[in-house]
């Protein structure tokens, strides 16, 4: 019943904002924008540089940035990312359970320190981490894998897809990652321009 | 004149983005130094965004439809200075946090005012 409406949801929206793009300053750009004065920037304006982004949340894909790294597990990498509520075809896969992990991200209250922290670190493990459900002990590489890696870990449980500007990662699947690169493909090209 | 998919795709967007870049005195000698240059890298960034993700028609020849944006303030980081584009850009304080999911799900949530957001995440409305 649940994943009935959850699809119908998806598929109709009825609020009138239906993308979603996430970053933070630690995101340079966008590189893609037109330049100004340019013919492209006078008929896009400033959706030049979101349109290969939005572009690509169809056809099932919840989910999409710049680049997927297979470090640890497959995810989009960061922290860029745009989002939709309009995915369509419905997942090809049932939902899993309803505690996901990005469902408890989302349902979660914000954090309040009480004190500035004094290391992000820190802060991970005072504050944010006890309100994930991560336990005690969990350190800051958990908030990667259950914030970065989990969201697309979820959204791919749920039977969608994400996607990324890379050619390799066109109609990407998991798979890929055991087939083609099990790290991270930005990594290497920093590495070997 | 923007063609009316762009038109269409900036009104239906909501652009969340985390900033954080506290003043120097929050911190000791020791590590301020390199601290401070990622937090100016980050002012840096945000002023970026500002000219190439939303450029003024002014500089871009486009009429002045943006979408909209909610600039996450976090912690005691200084408002910065938008140069004028305070009408697409709105700013919110938001508590300290490392992770930027919970900056941007309250954002999200902030302006849907319901919990709209479990939709990305095929989970039942709480």
């Amino acid at each position: 019943m649940v994943r009935e409406q959850v699809r119908d949801e998806l598929r109709t929206g009825s609020n009138a904002t239906d993308f979603f793009v996430f970053l933070n300053c630690g995101v340079r750009g966008p590189y893609l924008a037109a330049r100004p004065g340019s013919a492209t920037a006078a008929r896009l304006g400033a959706s030049a540089w979101l349109h290969p982004f939005i572009s690509r949340l169809q056809d099932g894909v919840l989910l999409s940035g710049p680049s997927i790294s297979c470090e640890i597990g497959p995810h989009l990498q960061s922290y860029f990312l745009a989002a939709t509520r309009r995915a369509s075809p419905p997942p090809t896969r049932p939902f899993p359970a309803t505690r996901t992990i990005a469902r408890r991200l989302f349902a979660a209250p914000v954090p309040v320190p009480v004190a500035p922290p004094p290391s992000a670190r820190r802060a991970v493990e005072a504050f944010v981490l006890p309100r994930w459900e991560s336990g005690p002990r969990a350190g800051y590489l958990d908030i990667v894998r259950t914030g970065e890696i989990g969201l697309s870990r979820a959204i791919l449980a749920a039977g969608y897809r994400i996607a990324a500007l890379e050619r390799w990662s066109d109609d990407f699947k998991p798979a890929a990652c055991e087939r083609r690169c099990q790290l991270n493909p930005t990594l290497f090209m920093q590495a070997h321009p | 004149m923007q063609t009316e998919e762009a038109r269409l795709l900036l009104r239906r967007t909501l652009i969340s983005y985390a900033y954080y870049s506290p003043p120097p005195k929050r911190h000791g000698p020791a590590a301020s130094e390199e601290r401070q240059s990622t937090y100016r890298q980050c002012q840096s960034n945000l002023q970026a965004f500002l000219r190439w993700g939303l450029p003024m028609p002014a500089e871009s020849g486009a009429r002045a439809l943006m979408p909209r944006v909610v600039l996450s303030v976090i912690g005691d980081t200084p408002i910065p200075e938008l140069a004028g584009r305070h009408k697409w850009v709105s700013v919110k304080r938001r508590s300290l946090t490392v992770a930027d999911l919970p900056v941007h799900a309250r954002t999200v949530r902030d302006d849907l005012r319901d919990l709209s957001t479990q939709l990305f995440l095929g989970g039942p409305r709480v």
